[in-house]
């Protein structure tokens, strides 16, 4: 648990404080500028008010308030073929691509109480772009047909519905951890504090609140 | 423990350190290596299994054989596929996994395997948990060949290291050994200068602060040597014919009789010149000072072919050669050649045959004599020979008893003496005069017939020599010492080498066979004594002697010490431990040259001892003069007193 709640309170993850904390709001202001800041005075004030809605409304809120970011390449954004950039970077950036859309929209949800559980990195391949995806899905229960978060799709719609995509793997890094963790009742076997490479260097982003 | 051994041990210690140190990291990090990259295996293999396991659809049978198929192409431990409840659907477990290394090598470096785990979908939907663990066994085979190669490699450099700090180590000290024998040598009263200095600072003065010391030494030691022969010349020289006078005559002759026990008896011949006036009349002072130098190198050209003579001025008119080993035929011979050749320097100077003469008296003298009894005896001639109406010389020829033997009886004795070993040893003691502690002991041997009759040193010396078995006569008299020395004891013992045995050529073999079979074991601390006269006229064969002493750690002693040498660097040279001169010397010579040569002895550790002492009388005169040491027959009084 302590590794799960570690980046939830470095980032205000507790329902009592904002999404964003003060001083990093301050720190941002100072790296990306007064409009950056504006934009995360928003996200505090969009989760705020989405905090006692169903679940559904918290998908959709979350979901269409990271969808107004643009898409960029990694490579134009980060001079890199492949970054996971943090929620933090995302939104001062104001750009990102598909992945980075994934995990802001992943931590933002799980700051309004979404279970990890529920939630996963799915690697998709998009057939309307010819191009490797990856999408938010959420399973209200494990065997469920999961609900698509997407940046190019506005709507969230059920995995069925969506011929567009072809679903390849699913990863939650938290998850995977749990059940790792939990995986083998009683055997004394080792277990590596590591479960996923590019989520392991996220983690460690968060942790350090790269902006 | 020394310098350089405090050093090499530390440094060898910090290097020992700091090699196993690097050893141990370098080896942590093979592991820590090892170990991620068994992890790293697993990992991928968690995640390509995974995405194929995918493809099954949640066909279970295909998801085992996928799994077999990877589980038998690798290393691994066992991979387990959970449901997303963590129910077990399937596992393939590792049947033996035993790695090819020592067992106390897999006991002593525990490899812990990390599993690694990927979730499985079906379509959208997550449907298992894969973990995936690898097989450490190559992994020990890879850790224990590298901890061999890293012992190797330690091994190799640690001894290359040692060997290069130990060359190092004695390049950098190097002077400081030198620094350490001079320091040595000083305390041995062997004062050596060091010229090459040392290129450290520290040790570069050190060796010039001992360096300054040896030369204030050496100088003290010359200041007195010049003293010393300073005084001898105006104490013991004749001024115009530079003979010695009266007084070196008498200290000298107890040597010189003494001498005459191993050389067989000598002559005196005692000289009155007559019209000495006459000739300081004729031709005036300073000629005829000029003329008695002459006469006085006549006496001394036709005495110097008896190596130990001496020729004397007793006073204005009366002159004394003494010729050890000297026969009356060849003294009578000398007494007529002086007369003649002193006819042809009247010639030379222009003086009448009757202006003046010049009377010899001839004397025999024998082992055992006294000096009173000589001077008495050789006065007799004179008188005999200024009486005589048809010459000028008179030979007084004394009986000898023991000369009466022949030499087939000596042969008799020392060969009986030799083969039953019958040598009788006595001991002297040399008595310190403040506490009447024995601080030597002199040993002295004679032979034994077998009748029981007993023959001293001088006695037989002569003969012996003759003969050519002194040499065997000191073995076996050395050997009894040896034989009859206490173990438990550790007193100090002196035996007197004479100048003959020390001369003849089969004494070094001698001693140096003796000393090498039983020298090392000797506990008790032995000196070899040597005449004054010897150690300066044979400074190379004494020195010899000198280092083969030194080499079994005994030392010399210098006896019958008068003064003689104009040099004294001999005692430098051969450092004695003491140094033994006849009471009358050492009450005869002046305050002045005593302390010139105490500034000499005392520079190197000598000792000072007084021998013949008799009487209390002379015993207060020595501690005046400061000599504290003494032996002697009164020595001899004061131990059987304690």
């Amino acid at each position: 648990m302590k590794r799960l709640l570690l980046p939830a309170l470095l980032l205000g993850f507790l329902i009592a404080s904002p999404y964003v904390t003060d001083v990093i709001i301050q720190a941002i202001e100072k790296k990306y500028g007064a409009i950056a800041k504006e934009r995360f005075f928003t996200l505090n004030t969009a989760l705020e008010s989405l905090k006692d809605k169903s679940d559904l409304e918290k998908l959709q809120g979350v979901n269409d308030f990271y969808n107004q970011v643009l898409y960029t390449s990694d490579l134009q954004n980060f001079g890199m073929h492949d970054y996971w950039a943090t929620p933090l970077e995302f939104l001062g950036r104001y750009r990102g691509d598909c992945e980075d859309y994934v995990i802001a929209k992943y931590f933002a949800l799980r700051h309004l109480g979404i279970e990890s559980s529920e939630l996963y990195f799915s690697y998709v391949k998009s057939l309307k772009y010819r191009e490797a995806h990856m999408v938010l899905t959420y399973f209200p229960t494990p065997q469920a047909v999961p609900l698509v978060l997407d940046n190019y799709e506005p709507r969230i719609l059920s995995a069925d519905q969506r011929k567009d995509l072809v679903p390849v793997y699913n990863f939650n890094g938290d998850a995977l951890y749990l059940a790792s963790r939990k995986g083998e009742q009683g055997k004394a076997i080792e277990r590596s504090d590591k479960t996923h490479k590019k989520w392991d260097i996220l983690i460690d982003n968060i942790k350090r609140n790269l902006l | 423990m020394t310098l350089f051994k405090q050093i090499a041990l530390l440094i060898s210690t910090v290097l020992l350190l700091i090699l196993l140190s690097i050893m141990l990291l370098n080896f942590q990090n093979a592991n820590r290596a090892v170990q991620e990259q068994l992890y790293e295996d697993a990992k991928n293999t968690a995640s390509s299994l995974s995405l194929t396991l995918g493809t099954a659809q949640g066909d279970e049978g295909m998801m085992e054989t996928m799994i077999n198929a990877n589980f038998d192409s690798g290393h691994y431990i066992r991979i387990t596929l959970l449901d997303l409840n963590g129910t077990l659907r399937y596992e393939r477990v590792i049947e033996q996994s035993r790695p090819d290394v020592p067992e106390w090598f897999a006991t002593w470096v525990p490899i812990s395997v990390p599993v690694a785990s990927a979730q499985v979908s079906s379509l959208w939907n997550p449907i298992a948990l894969l973990h995936v663990q690898s097989d450490p066994a190559h992994a020990y085979i890879q850790l224990f060949d590298t901890a061999r190669d890293l012992l190797f490699t330690f091994a190799v450099i640690a001894t290359i290291s040692l060997v290069i700090l130990n060359a190092l180590l004695h390049a950098v000290l190097k002077p400081l050994s030198r620094v350490r024998n001079q320091a040595e040598s000083i305390l041995q009263n062997r004062f050596v200068l060091q010229e090459h200095l040392p290129f450290t600072t520290e040790f570069r003065d050190v060796v010039r602060g001992m360096n300054a010391m040896v030369l204030k030494v050496k100088e003290i030691f010359e200041k007195g040597n010049e003293a010393m022969a300073r005084n001898r010349e105006l104490l013991y020289s004749d001024p115009v014919t530079r003979l010695f006078n009266r007084r070196y005559l008498m200290l000298k002759l107890p040597e010189l009789l003494d001498m005459a026990n191993e050389r067989g008896n000598g002559m005196m011949l005692l000289m009155a010149f007559e019209g000495a006036q006459n000739v300081n009349q004729r031709l005036g002072r300073q000629r005829a000072d000029d003329f008695f130098r002459r006469l006085g190198i006549l006496l001394e050209t036709q005495s110097n072919r008896f190596e130990e003579h001496l020729a004397a001025r007793i006073n204005g008119t009366e002159f004394a050669i003494m010729l050890p080993g000297c026969t009356p035929q060849e003294g009578i011979e000398i007494a007529k050649r002086l007369g003649d050749l002193l006819i042809l320097l009247k010639e030379e100077y222009k003086l009448d045959p009757d202006d003046c003469t010049i009377n010899i008296g001839l004397y025999r003298y024998l082992c055992g004599q006294d000096t009173a009894t000589l001077m008495t005896k050789a006065d007799y001639a004179l008188t005999h020979a200024k009486a005589r109406e048809d010459g000028n010389t008179y030979l007084f020829d004394t009986k000898d008893d023991q000369s009466a033997m022949g030499k087939e009886q000596w042969r008799s004795i020392i060969e009986y003496a030799l083969e039953q070993r019958r040598l009788h040893l006595d001991f002297w003691p040399v008595v310190s005069i403040k506490n009447s502690a024995v601080i030597q002991r002199v040993v002295t041997f004679s032979l034994q017939d077998s009748d029981e009759s007993s023959y001293p040193y001088g006695s037989f010396a002569a003969e012996a020599t003759a003969l050519g078995r002194l040499g065997d006569i000191y073995l076996i008299a050395l050997e009894t010492l040896l034989d009859r020395l206490d173990p438990a004891m550790s007193d100090e013992y002196s035996i007197r080498l004479s100048s003959e045995f020390l001369r003849s050529p089969f004494a070094y073999g001698t001693m140096e066979r003796l000393l090498g079979n039983r020298g090392s074991a000797l506990k008790h601390r032995l000196a070899f004594e040597i005449s004054d006269t010897m150690a300066h006229k044979y400074l190379d064969l004494v020195s010899r002697f000198d280092a083969l002493f030194d080499h079994f750690g005994f030392r010399v002693g210098i006896n019958q010490f008068l003064g003689q040498s104009g040099d004294y660097g001999y005692l430098q040279t051969i450092r004695p431990q003491f140094l033994k001169a006849e009471v009358a010397y050492w009450l005869d010579i002046t305050r002045e040259s005593l302390q010139a040569l105490r500034l000499m002895t005392d520079t190197m550790g000598i000792t000072l001892i007084a021998t013949g002492v008799q009487t209390p009388q002379q015993i207060e005169e020595l501690q005046a003069r400061g000599i504290e040491i003494i032996q002697g027959p009164l020595a001899q009084t004061l131990t059987d007193m304690n």
